[in-house]
């Protein structure tokens, strides 16, 4: 019994943070209908350059998490002022084929030169907190932590959807980009902005990856393309479909992993391919 | 003028092997075989529209099955014949569920399944082997996969070709433009859009039967890896897609990069790599092809067709 | 040729037809008219069979066609023309009408057959020098008779067209409904939207009038122009009109 608390647990946990990740994604694909390949990049960038401050500086790894989200949002929104925006406004299935181009080539350059500059190995910052006993439960402060923080994140950015301007507008052109526009929503200004707050989603993400887990220059392909399924398996741009499709995967790789490590992965994607098979647009799309 | 070209480039290509140049040879074989892999791709996603990321499974699957069967003991041509059939049977079976999505819920749902074939192959390790990889009976069969792996990028060719002069080429192109509408004209198109995955994974599995043929040993990654995966999809798109030529030039062009990258810089090789690929997708939405200039030649020695 | 029965249509709890009964005859010209959100694109998607009605049957040369989804019905010798002009975009003039020919009809000729059909089709709307242009690059007007040969091209017994002169000038729509006479003097039965009321009073021989889903009136053209209902239900659309021009 202990076990199957503590798997379900560590899989909770999991999946909140590919959820996190995840939404960013489902934004930005919502907003501008872009594929973009270069988010675990993000995701990279934000867990390295903690890594690199924590290694000069000690400070609080999640202080520092919360000092570089600036940087990330300036990023996002460059990257989407420069390479995505000379896109929009084609048709679909062109725009489609050059987003796939654009940001695949993004992330191998990106992917490329952080290993050149920062080397190849795998990272992790060893920064560890006390554990307790709760009955006879095992609890990690760090993980409780990062779960109390996923969970106000996730808060946190619902109030901002529905409550804030911006969020608002976001949310209106993602519904539908001509009203939208009629309503005199600044469209491409909404869609840098939200490619700005997907790039901070991801360098959290990327925070709890390099202090729970660990990152590596070449991570960012194989964490998109699970964070793409995930979208897909939630419904795109819904922050639950997120919420729900990470959780479902984390669950499933912890469970199955705890049996045999090596079906894991494999569990999570044939459950995605399942639940695909029957709702083709996601449990939550519409 | 066309007939003339492709008569002097083929012609080249068939006594090729007699100068005996081994690197060259070898990295013919490669280009032939991306050239497959992104004219096969573009059956589907440039006539089609759909945008099918998971291409690449009909190659490993090829691979794997030609193999294993091979191993068995069964003849070299049957299993040549199996690794196509198993590409095709995988084509038909997940042609009705991905064909109830579109855009990119279609090609992620397609990704998906490659990465799914990926963790199936490693973990199902008492039939595959895992990452210790699928050995077959060693050889040395470069000149004779040179010819094979030629003989299937003309007949892929041949095969397009013939795609853009049929009503059935005409079907597609009408499902890629406006598939309600299409379908409202009477084109079947469900039909229509499973024999085009068919067509393209025969093309694919067969290449994939002569990949481990010629190389001996594959594994998972070798055969689903992700950017085996992306590659002829992007050399489709950065020649042009829905040109009969664009994912051969495409193909020619990403390749030759690479390699003059890679003899040229010991680092960052893969990062000039992707900023060329970046730089196609921002400025060339339609592929190289498509450029004026580019464009203009091609139409005047007859070898822009297009669908 | 086509009779409509108690034909309903509900989106979700949304009624956008409720019981709607009207006869075409062969031969005729008949007009369905009404305010914007009346429900007659949604009547034309029931017919061609793109929707399935909630309730209701549609019966064409005496089958039933219900059920029956847009490509057999395309096949049994009914076509359609869109409000918005959507021709496909990147294939030529010619190809767009050429897939209406090979798919769109009960015989498949083969493509030299096709192609001569075709061209006689574009030589009658006038569009035969644009054959080899992209779609895309075509006029309004010209797209609107793309339109047209395209759903020629597949022999159509019964032809719907969606607002066939919605978006041109006044000269312009003289000359289609020209072109509308004529299609129906080579033996075309004709079923038209129209928004505009003037459009379709010249030609047709009946005109079916609908208002929130609902048939309000149905006669020659004379007797319905001048029926309460259709003149109130107009009234009320213009004064909404002028409303949201005033702020």
């Amino acid at each position: 019994m202990e076990i199957a608390i503590q798997l379900v647990i560590a899989g909770i946990l999991q999946g909140g943070l590919y959820a996190l990740a995840a939404f960013g994604l489902s934004l930005i694909f919502g907003v501008s209908n872009v594929l973009n390949l270069a988010h675990g990049e993000f995701l990279m960038l934000g867990g390295l350059f903690c890594f690199l401050i924590f290694s000069a500086t000690g400070l609080n790894p999640f202080l520092i998490g919360l000092m570089i989200l600036p940087f990330a949002f300036f990023l996002g929104y460059i990257f989407d002022r420069f390479l995505m925006r000379p896109l929009a406004g084609k048709k679909e299935h062109i725009r489609l084929m050059s987003s796939i181009l654009v940001t695949l080539g993004a992330a191998l350059c990106i992917g490329d030169v952080t290993s050149f500059l920062a080397g190849a190995e795998e990272k992790g910052v060893d920064y560890s907190m006390p554990s307790f006993f709760w009955g006879d439960l095992y609890i990690s402060y760090l993980r409780l932590l990062a779960m109390v923080m996923i969970a106000g994140l996730t808060v946190g950015i619902h109030y901002y959807l529905k409550k804030t301007y911006t969020g608002r507008a976001l949310r209106a052109t993602t519904q539908n980009i001509r009203g939208a526009m009629l309503v005199g929503v600044d469209t491409s200004r909404i869609r840098s902005v939200t490619f700005g707050i997907g790039s901070m989603l991801a360098s959290i993400a990327g925070v709890f990856y390099v202090v729970l887990l660990s990152i590596s220059p070449d991570m960012g392909l194989t964490v998109t393309i699970k964070y793409l399924c995930i979208i897909v398996l939630g419904g795109l741009g819904s922050l639950i479909g997120s919420l729900v499709g990470g959780v479902i995967l984390g669950l499933t790789e912890s469970i199955v992993s705890y049996y045999n490590p090596h079906w894991g992965q494999t569990a999570a994607f044939l459950i995605l391919v399942l639940i695909l098979l029957i709702r083709p647009k996601g449990l939550f799309g519409k | 003028m066309n007939r003339i070209i492709l008569g002097i480039v083929l012609l080249f290509l068939l006594i090729f092997p007699v100068f005996n140049l081994p690197y060259l040879n070898t990295f013919l074989i490669i280009l032939f075989m991306y050239i497959l892999l992104a004219e096969s791709y573009d059956i589907l996603g440039g006539y089609t529209g759909y945008i099918n990321m998971g291409h690449i499974a009909f190659f490993g699957i090829g691979a794997y099955t030609f193999g294993l069967l091979w191993n068995t003991g069964l003849s070299l041509y049957l299993s040549f014949l199996a690794g196509t059939l198993a590409a095709v049977v995988f084509a038909i079976l997940i042609s009705f569920p991905l064909f109830r999505l579109q855009g990119a819920y279609f090609s992620l749902a397609a990704f998906a399944l490659v990465k799914l074939m990926e963790h199936l192959t490693l973990n199902l390790s008492s039939i595959t082997h895992g990452s210790d990889g699928l050995k077959v009976l060693e050889g040395n069969r470069m000149i004779p996969m040179y010819y094979l792996s030629l003989l299937l990028v003309v007949a892929v060719v041949v095969v397009s070709f013939l795609i853009t002069r049929s009503r059935f080429g005409l079907a597609m192109a009408s499902v890629r433009e406006e598939e309600e509408i299409a379908f409202d004209f009477g084109v079947p198109v469900q039909r229509i859009k499973t024999t085009a995955m068919v067509i393209s994974a025969s093309f694919a599995g067969l290449m994939g039967s002569f990949y481990t043929w010629y190389t001996i040993f594959i594994n998972p990654s070798m055969v689903f890896g992700t950017e085996m995966a992306l590659m002829p999809i992007a050399m489709a798109m950065l020649g042009g897609s829905g040109v009969i030529i664009g994912p051969v030039i495409g193909a020619v062009f990403l390749l030759i990069v690479e390699e003059t990258l890679w003899t040229r810089f010991a680092y960052l090789h893969t990062a000039a790599y992707g900023l060329v690929i970046l730089l196609v997708g921002l400025f060339m939405p339609g592929g190289l092809v498509r450029l004026r200039p580019v464009r203009r030649f091609l139409i005047r020695v007859g070898l822009f067709k297009e669908l | 040729m086509l009779v409509v029965q108690e034909l309903s249509k509900t989106f979700g709890g949304l009624t956008a037809l409720s019981g709607i009964d009207f006869q075409v005859e062969q031969g005729s010209i008949t007009g369905i008219i009404g305010p914007n959100g009346a429900g007659k694109t949604t009547m034309f998607n029931l017919i061609s069979g793109t929707f399935l009605p909630t309730s209701g049957s549609i019966r064409f040369k005496g089958r039933d066609i219900t059920r029956i989804k847009s490509d057999k019905v395309c096949r049994i010798g009914m076509s359609r023309t869109y409000q918005n002009a959507r021709p496909f975009e990147a294939l030529s003039v010619l190809q767009n009408v050429l897939i209406g020919i090979s798919y769109g009809r009960k015989d498949r000729p083969n493509i030299k057959r096709a192609e001569s059909e075709a061209m006689d089709i574009l030589r009658f709307l006038d569009l035969e020098r644009h054959a080899p242009v992209l779609a895309d690059q075509l006029s309004p007007l010209n797209k609107k008779r793309l339109e047209l040969a395209r759903a020629l091209g597949t022999q159509p017994e019964l032809l719907l067209l969606d607002e066939i002169a919605a978006g041109l000038i006044p000269s312009e729509t003289l000359e289609m409904m020209e072109v509308i006479k004529q299609i129906r003097s080579r033996g075309t039965t004709i079923l038209m939207i129209e928004h505009i009321m003037k459009a379709v009073m010249d030609l047709s021989d009946r005109v079916i009038v609908l208002n929130y889903g609902v048939k309000i009136a149905e006669g020659k053209p004379q007797e319905v122009s001048s029926n309460p209902k259709v003149i109130e239900a107009y009234l009320g659309e213009e004064v909404e009109e002028k409303g949201e021009e005033t702020p």
